[in-house]
């Protein structure tokens, strides 16, 4: 930092810095921290809340691919952060790098529409769309496809082969609204100049969005991936409601399990188990997106710093 | 929990929504937890005796149960659940309970506080940690996770000094071995009585008399007449079941299993398996797979509405009561509705031998401040003229009405009502297979749903299923 950073950096300045951020630690330690601590103590334990608790040692976490529904749980959530997360950031960029071509009168009203399912209750999308997609009656997505011919009269939440896409597809039309608001913004603030410029050497569509669209954005793909993906990996009520883990366990989600072992199986050291396990994939990947999206200058000066100067 | 969608309260959803409120239950115990307080530990009054295993139960319910005289005065406080959105016709029958009450015992009073049964799961467990808190009688929620570990947890009196003194086991067909436990909570079915219930809830097949008769059917009086009335309507095109396994529902697929169990098992293996009593106790045996491969075949043979599995509990009702479907198998708790949609049109099968439970029961909390006026509250349940008015709400009574009184209710309740007594008493009523671990409600269903599917052999899902169980309590 420029200037005199000596007499602007005190003791004083630094303990009224302090005192600024202590509500939000406080509130963080007591709601975030102190659960999570607690919960990670949990895991190790046979328990139900009420009675006495014996010792588990490793055999929640290792239920975690021993047991064929906790198993099928992880893999659901894998599949989900496809629908939840990178499916919705894809489009969500191709539909804003088209944007960015076109004057921009009248986007307030389609950021609206498009943002609409993310403001509406959870259960409330999930019965709805339970509706719509029942086998048959009028409004339903079947009616609209046989209006073309076609005698479709699946079960799509109900079938074991359709349940889970649908489920996707569902996440996909709820977080596409939010990538999209989210990469409209970026790239307001790309300047056209840009785009003529890079036409004019003669780059093509392809180059365009992936050497000018996608760089620039990468902050704000960085925070649509990170929000995605954490409600991939925790999402709870959409499935709940929609198929609570149905048709046999072929939309089971870790969220679901968590609920199921925690209060209707008082089971709370696996409960806690699966908790913590989904916190520290969480973390993962929320470090692995941010290493992806690292831009490559930082990459190799990093590398750099790893490696000793030669003379 | 899912939507309560269906216009009758599902008796059977009400009892075991333990799945939701032990949700908050377990909330506040966590919270809790951190406190310290490590749940009712032995208190005052009832000690439980020592949880004898199998018959008569040997535990003092304290010092002296002795009937309420009339010149006594005080005041008795009453929890339950039955507010009007979750048990309308429970409901309208708590002032007569409390003016009969009331009537019988001039000194004293009840009050009565009513909530719904999430808010009472979530309180029960502290407040009868406490004498002030603890009310003196309430409704309590039977199986493992509610009443059950209300029992481990010491804060309920077991009854049988009162049983043996008001002569519950002998007034009706109360089915008392529902609500009991072992003095620790961990076996169901053994032991002291710890709740007396004041309903019953059998399952039960309804059939659309006119459907069956346009079919060239009959109306089913045994399960052979059944089968065969299944393919006959089947061939006149009429959708023989009323039946759905999506969302929201989680019971009917149950129900219709167990009711084919039961025809095909005898009860006693049943009945051994969900109360764990015996060497081995197992489902893995031909009727349970017989069973299983009837519905499988029932499901290839198109016996099932088409779309099913994206239906709900409430289509399924709803197909049934508007005459597009022959039968329909599940709880009386929806003989109201059927009534009054079908009306003469429509009847109530019990079979020989049947699925079913009590309504819930009151208990007497170890803290309660008087458990003779509990037990005296308790028992004007029990009397003919309230069994009476509870046949006019439209549910089944424990204690048998006498036939003048039984022919003025409508056809569909009295076969219900004389189906219970005869299945209690010829112990061939089965209590609900998911009652045997707590996560076997949800194993169940992923399985039938499997099953339905085709993606799970009759033999390996009756396999998983007895592998679960036996994972379960090989743990305990």
């Amino acid at each position: 930092m420029t200037g005199d950073g000596a007499a602007s950096d005190t003791v004083a300045d630094r303990g009224i810095g302090m005192l600024l951020i202590l509500p939000a630690v406080a509130l963080l330690a007591i709601f975030i921290i102190y659960p999570l601590v607690k919960a990670v103590g949990y895991s190790f334990l046979n328990w139900d809340g009420v009675g006495p608790k014996t010792s588990a040692g490793l055999s929640n976490y290792t239920a975690l691919w021993k047991n064929s529904v906790e198993r099928s749980a992880l893999e659901h959530a894998g599949i989900l952060i496809v629908f939840f997360a990178i499916i919705p950031t894809f489009l969500g960029l191709v539909a804003a790098a088209l944007i960015a071509r076109i004057p921009r009168k009248g986007l307030v009203v389609y950021r609206v529409i498009y943002f609409l399912p993310q403001v509406l209750v959870t259960v409330v999308v999930a019965i709805v769309w339970t509706w719509l997609l029942a086998p048959s009656g009028g409004g339903t997505v079947n009616a609209i496809i046989n209006l073309f011919g076609f005698h479709v009269h699946t079960a799509w939440l109900g079938d074991f082969s359709t349940a889970m896409i649908s489920l996707g597809l569902i996440a996909v039309w709820l977080d596409f609204g939010l990538c999209f608001v989210l990469f409209l913004s970026g790239v307001q603030r790309i300047s056209p100049s840009l785009y003529e410029a890079a036409r004019v050497d003669g780059a093509s569509l392809f180059d365009e969005f992936f050497r000018i669209t996608v760089p620039m954005l990468r902050r704000e793909i960085g925070v649509a991936l990170t929000i995605t993906t954490v409600a991939s990996l925790q999402s709870f009520t959409l499935i709940y409601a929609a198929t609570n883990g149905g048709p046999g366990n072929a939309t089971i989600v870790p969220g679901l399990l968590v609920y199921r072992d925690a209060f209707q199986l008082g089971a709370v050291g696996s409960a806690s188990a699966i908790g913590v396990a989904l916190a520290l994939l969480t973390f993962i990947f929320t470090v692995v997106i941010r290493m992806l999206l690292e831009p490559p200058g930082n990459r190799r000066r990093m590398r750099l710093r790893l490696r000793p100067r030669r003379a | 929990m899912t939507t309560h969608e269906s216009p009758q309260p599902d008796i059977r959803r009400r009892s075991r929504r333990w799945l939701s409120g032990g949700a908050v239950a377990g909330c506040v115990a966590l919270a809790m937890a951190g406190c310290g307080s490590s749940g009712g530990s032995g208190g005052s009054g009832g000690s439980g005796g020592s949880g004898s295993s199998g018959g008569s139960g040997s535990g003092k319910s304290s010092a002296t149960a002795a009937k309420l005289s009339s010149s006594a005065k005080g005041t008795l406080t009453q929890w339950n659940w039955n507010t009007v959105a979750d048990d309308p016709g429970d409901h309208a029958l708590m002032p007569l309970a409390l003016k009969t009450f009331e009537q019988k015992y001039p000194g004293w009073k009840v009050t009565n506080t009513e909530m719904t049964l999430d808010e009472q799961n979530n309180k029960l467990p502290l407040a009868l940690s406490t004498a002030s808190s603890s009310p003196g009688v309430t409704e309590t929620n039977e199986g493992y996770q509610s009443m059950g570990r209300l029992v481990t947890d010491k804060e309920l009196l077991p009854l049988t000094d009162y049983v043996k003194l008001y002569g519950w086991d002998k007034v009706g067909d109360l089915n008392l071995q529902y609500n009991s436990f072992s003095s620790d909570g961990k076996y169901l079915g053994q032991g002291d009585v710890y709740g007396v219930p004041w309903t019953a809830a059998p399952l039960g097949i309804f059939y659309n008399k006119a459907l069956l008769q346009k079919a060239g059917g009959t109306v089913p009086t045994s399960w052979a007449s059944f089968t065969k009335d299944l393919a006959l309507v089947k061939k006149a095109g009429i959708t023989p079941m009323a039946y759905g396994s999506g969302q929201p529902t989680v019971y009917q697929p149950l129900h219709m299993f167990y009711e084919v169990a039961d025809a095909m098992t005898p009860a006693s293996t049943s009945i051994n398996f969900v109360f764990h009593k015996g060497a081995k106790p197992s489902i893995d045996v031909p009727g349970y797979i017989k069973a299983a491969t009837t519905i499988q075949n029932w499901s290839k043979q198109g016996y099932f509405p088409s779309g099913y599995t994206g239906m709900s509990g409430s289509q399924a009702l709803s197909d049934f009561t508007s005459g597009k479907a022959a039968f329909f198998i599940e709880g009386e708790w929806y003989i109201s509705s059927v009534q009054q949609a079908l009306k003469s049109k429509a009847g109530f099968w019990v079979p020989p031998s049947t699925t079913g439970g009590p309504g819930e029961g009151y208990s007497i909390p170890t803290r309660s401040s008087n458990p003779d006026a509990a037990a005296a509250f308790i028992d004007i349940g029990l009397t003919p003229k309230f069994q009476e008015a509870v046949m006019k709400e439209g549910e089944v009574p424990v204690v048998a009405p006498s036939a003048s009184v039984l022919k003025k209710f409508p056809p569909m309740l009295q076969s219900a009502t004389t189906g219970w007594q005869r299945t209690v008493q010829s112990h061939q009523l089965v209590p609900y297979l998911d009652y045997a671990t707590p996560n076997y409600l949800n194993q169940i269903f992923a399985s039938v749903q499997e099953l339905q599917a085709g993606k799970l052999t009759p033999t390996a899902m009756i396999q998983q299923l007895q592998s679960d169980y036996t994972t379960y309590w090989s743990s305990k």
